[in-house]
C-alpha cells in the first residue's frame, strides 16, 4: 500500500459517496438495489486506490496482464451497462407518459361530452347534419 | 346506414384539415354519414377549433406523442362509439388521403371479406409522380414486412385503411402493447398477421398536401421502421408468457 495524496483523496471521495448513498436509502430516496450497486461500486474504487496490488490479483483472474487495461475494461463494462438499464427505463418512462397523456385525452373528450361542448355526431342528428353539410 | 368513423391525426394541420372535412362532407352526403374522429396531437394553431367547427369528435393530447400514439388514442376513441359491424377508417390530415376513396376501400373489404383494407398508392394511376426515396425505398421495405408476415401487399406503409371495428376491438389488447407506435404501420401488420388477420389492398391516388411540409424524413423513418420490426419480432417471439 502507498500512500500519497491523491490514493486519500480518492479514498476520501468513496468513502463520502457511500455515506451519502446510504443517507438516502435511509431517507427513502432510492431503493435498496441503487444504493447497494453504488456503494459496492465506490467501495471498489476506494480500494482500488488504496490497495493498486489487489488490482493485479483481479486482473489475472480476468486473463488480463496490465492492471490498467484491467480498471479500464472494467469502467467501460460499468458504464456500458448503466447506459442501457438507463435507455431501458427511459424508454419504458416514455411509454408510460405517453399512455396516460392519451388516457387523459380521451376523459377529457368524454367530460367535454357530458358538459356538452362536443356532440356525438353519430348520436345527435343535428351534429351530424351539420357535418354533411 | 353502415356506421363508418374516420380517425385522423392531426398536428398543426389547420390549414389542411378544413379541406378535407368538407370533402369528407362531400362523401357522407352522396354515399354514408362517416363521423370524424379528430385527435389533435399537441398542435400550436388552432387544429382543434377546425375540427370542433366542423361538427368532428375531437380528442386533444396536451403534449406532441407522435402520429402513432394519436391513431392509437383515435382507435380507442372510435371503438368507444362504433359498433363491431361498422368500419374505422383510419387517414391523413394533410390532404394526401381523399376521403372519396373511403366507400371503394369499404366496399373492398366487405367484398373480400377481410379485417383489414389497406389503401395501395403503388396500385394507384399517380404513383409515377411519388417522390424517389420513396419509390426506392417502399418496395423493400413491403417486401420486408410481407417476407415476415405472410401477406402478399405491394404498400404496406400507406396510412389510408379500413378495418373492421370487431376486428380492431379484438386487436385493442395487442394496440396497448405496441412498442414503437412512432412506426406503427410495421408492428400493426407483424402484430396482426399474429393473430390471424386478414387484409387486402385496394388501390388510392395520393393528393398533394394543401399546404405545409410532411416531417418525416424518409431515411429516418425508414430506420425506425426496422427498429420497430426487429423490436415487435423479439417481443413475439421470445416475450415470457404472463
Amino acid at each position: 500500500m502507498k500512500i500519497t495524496t491523491i490514493t486519500i483523496l480518492i479514498a476520501a471521495c468513496a468513502c463520502l459517496g457511500i455515506w451519502h448513498s446510504l443517507r438516502l436509502l435511509k431517507q427513502d430516496r432510492v431503493g435498496i438495489a441503487s444504493a447497494l450497486t453504488w456503494s459496492v461500486m465506490l467501495l471498489f474504487i476506494g480500494l482500488a486506490a488504496l490497495f493498486p496490488e489487489a488490482m493485479d490479483f483481479f486482473a489475472r483472474l480476468a486473463m488480463m496482464e496490465n492492471r490498467m487495461f484491467f480498471i479500464i475494461v472494467i469502467a467501460l463494462l460499468i458504464i456500458f451497462a448503466m447506459l442501457f438499464y438507463l435507455m431501458f427505463k427511459f424508454e419504458e418512462m416514455e411509454r408510460r407518459q405517453a399512455r396516460s397523456i392519451q388516457t387523459l385525452a380521451i376523459l377529457q373528450h368524454q367530460l367535454d361530452q357530458l358538459q356538452g361542448d362536443q356532440a356525438d355526431p353519430a348520436a345527435d342528428p343535428e351534429a351530424r347534419a351539420r357535418q354533411s353539410d | 346506414m353502415i356506421p363508418v368513423y374516420a380517425v385522423i391525426t392531426a398536428y398543426n394541420e389547420a390549414q389542411n384539415l378544413g379541406p378535407v372535412m368538407e370533402r369528407m362532407a362531400e362523401v357522407g352526403r352522396q354515399w354514408n354519414p362517416i363521423t370524424t374522429i379528430v385527435v389533435d396531437d399537441g398542435s400550436s394553431d388552432d387544429t382543434v377549433a377546425v375540427a370542433r367547427e366542423h361538427g368532428c369528435l375531437v380528442a386533444v393530447h396536451p403534449v406532441n406523442l407522435g402520429q402513432g400514439y394519436a391513431l392509437l388514442t383515435g382507435f380507442k376513441l372510435a371503438l368507444m362509439y362504433c359498433p363491431d359491424d361498422g368500419y374505422i377508417v383510419e387517414l391523413d390530415g394533410d390532404g394526401q388521403h381523399d376521403p372519396i376513396f373511403i366507400p371503394r376501400l369499404v366496399h373492398h373489404l366487405a367484398e373480400q371479406k377481410v379485417d383489414i383494407v389497406v389503401g395501395s398508392r403503388i396500385l394507384g394511376s399517380n404513383y409515377d409522380d411519388a417522390p424517389f426515396f420513396r419509390r426506392t425505398m417502399l418496395p423493400y421495405y413491403t417486401k420486408a414486412i410481407n417476407r415476415i408476415t405472410g401477406y402478399d401487399l405491394t404498400d404496406t406503409m400507406c396510412g389510408f385503411r379500413v378495418f373492421k371495428a370487431g376486428s380492431l376491438r379484438r386487436m385493442s389488447a395487442v394496440l396497448d402493447r405496441m412498442l414503437e407506435p412512432q412506426y406503427i404501420a410495421a408492428e400493426m401488420f407483424m402484430r396482426f398477421s399474429h393473430a390471424g388477420l386478414t387484409i387486402s389492398e385496394a388501390p388510392i391516388d395520393l393528393q398533394d398536401r394543401t399546404s405545409g411540409k410532411s416531417r418525416k424524413g424518409f431515411i429516418r423513418y425508414g430506420v425506425g421502421v426496422l427498429r420497430a420490426m426487429f423490436k415487435a419480432w423479439l417481443d413475439q417471439n421470445y416475450r415470457r408468457k404472463k
